[in-house]
């Protein structure tokens, strides 16, 4: 899956968790900002894992690791990555 | 109402130790979601300064991080008088240097502060650690409740994801339209799941079983509640006393926002609440248990008591400021606390933080705030700068006090980040 792909669809997930409207949510914005918590980004890991197929290790799952789309997406790719190899 | 000063051994110095968020390092089931936000748990540790309004000035106060200077001045302006006290940063490497006798007064009391205070000679206040953990486990509870035929909300321990689908099938075709899904420990929205609807459960369901086939969570109806019920009580001398009745607020996942120490219940409430909390407090005497514990219960919307929906074997905000709140009572009729999270882009100072509260919330004679804890973050690398700030409101007039804590709760941190001029 290309990056863009990729961001698109996590942007999506977000977007839902946070309720807001597609395009309003620049990939490199701090999502803290927005609304952004530890009670969403449960919500949020919880999509991506379904949407994805994929498990984020515990170790992973640290609330600044999520802060922005940009941040997400690319630990999303890397997952996908390994999961392919 | 007992009075706390009447709690503590005050016969020797005490140590006060806030030991906070050793709850969640209980929880061995990874496949429980959660999300660990370093920032938020460093502005939480810091609610250590609540241990200011219970110590005594002959006490000491170990910390992790020293309250700002200028709101220890605020607080002895205020009229309170500061204990020692003493940054650490780790108990387990602090020693007490003196011949004299204490006694350690923990947040929680736990196996490993009960060796420290075998190894320093200290008296430690509480009961037994393994007794202290089995009763924070929402688990041990809910069967504790059942045992002892306290009204349980519906639901099932399960172990299987098989269990799970079974019991929310159950619950959903009785009635409920959310359910909650709960692991052993953890305080303040952590350690729950709401589930709003189906697709949730099953997202839930996913991430559970990508983890563990074996596990044991609980799966609740949620009761839709008309008002929440708290109890402090103590035990002590193998009898229990019921410190204070008041009304927690809490958010739509269970977060903690703040506490009504002047809540209004009907008297039939009230007084079967303080039986049931009685009855409680009796079973806790013949499990042997000795201390303080905060109980959360909740009245529903068909007016019945469920009085054991989590037990606090440990202290509770409402424990550090019970001494206070009532002092307070005696002129002010009205009390209730609240906090919020906000951001600058700079530090501000307490000083300058106070002066913005004061312009927001503009207090009078009659209807007064007093800051508990200032709690306050920048990150490395960063001047944004990230607070929680605990206030106690109190007033002689209901409607005017709640005007206030409204100002106080839409108090948006954007609106300040220019560093308004501050009118000395």
């Amino acid at each position: 899956m290309q990056k863009d792909n990729v961001i698109e669809r996590v942007t999506e997930s977000v977007t839902h968790v946070l309720e807001r409207e597609q395009g309003q949510v620049d990939c490199l914005l701090d999502l803290s900002t927005i609304g952004m918590d530890s009670m969403r980004s449960v919500a949020l890991i919880v999509e991506l894992e379904e949407a994805f197929d994929i498990v984020f290790d515990d170790e992973e799952l640290m609330f600044e690791n999520f802060s922005t789309i940009d941040k997400i997406a690319g630990r999303v790719l890397t997952k996908l990555v390994s999961a392919a190899s | 109402m007992t009075h706390t000063s009447r709690i503590f051994n005050y016969e020797h110095a005490n140590i006060w130790y806030y030991n906070v968020n050793k709850e969640q390092e209980w929880n061995i089931n990874k496949e429980f979601p959660t999300m660990t936000d370093a920032q938020q748990l460093a502005l939480v540790k810091q609610q250590e300064q609540q241990s200011l309004f219970l110590a005594r000035p002959q006490d000491t106060v170990l910390m992790h991080h020293h309250p700002d200077p200028q709101f220890l001045c605020y607080l002895v302006e205020q009229g309170h008088k500061l204990p020692e006290i003493q940054l650490i940063k780790n108990i387990h490497s602090h020693h007490i240097n003196s011949n004299l006798t204490y006694s350690l007064v923990p947040y929680m009391v736990t196996e490993d502060l009960e060796q420290w205070c075998l190894r320093e000679k200290c008296d430690l206040f509480g009961a037994d650690s393994l007794l202290v953990k089995r009763l924070n486990s929402k688990l041990y509870t809910r069967e504790l409740a059942t045992k002892y035929q306290f009204l349980v909300t519906s639901g099932s321990l399960c172990r299987s994801v098989e269990e799970l689908i079974e019991t929310y099938v159950k619950l959903t075709e009785s009635g409920f339209e959310k359910c909650v899904l709960k692991t052993a420990f953890g305080s303040s929205g952590k350690g729950l799941r709401l589930i709003n609807n189906s697709r949730e459960f099953q997202s839930l369901l996913k991430f559970i079983s990508r983890r563990s086939s074996n596990f044991e969570l609980l799966l609740e109806g949620w009761h839709p509640v008309q008002q929440n019920i708290n109890c402090q009580l103590l035990i002590r001398d193998g009898r229990p006393f019921i410190l204070s009745v008041t009304e927690q607020y809490i958010d739509a996942n269970g977060v903690y926002l703040g506490t009504n120490y002047s809540p209004e219940y009907s008297p039939q409430t009230d007084e079967h609440y303080r039986h049931e909390m009685m009855r409680l407090g009796n079973v806790l005497v013949d499990l042997g248990f000795d201390g303080i514990c905060g109980i959360d219960s909740i009245i529903d919307q068909q007016n019945r008591i469920f009085p054991i929906i989590e037990l606090n074997a440990r202290f509770t905000q409402v424990t550090y400021l019970l001494d206070l709140v009532q002092r307070l009572n005696r002129d002010f009729q009205y009390i209730e606390s609240r906090y919020v999270r906000i951001e600058f882009s700079d530090p501000l100072s307490f000083y300058e933080v106070n002066e913005i509260l004061k312009r927001i919330l503009a207090p009078d004679r009659d209807h007064r705030y007093l800051v508990y804890t200032f709690a306050k973050y920048t990150p490395e690398g960063t001047s944004r700068t990230k607070y929680r700030i605990y206030v106690l409101f109190y007033g002689k007039q209901q409607n005017k006090l709640r005007a206030m804590i409204q100002n106080f709760l839409t108090f948006e941190a954007r609106q300040h980040q220019d560093r308004a001029p501050i009118n000395m």
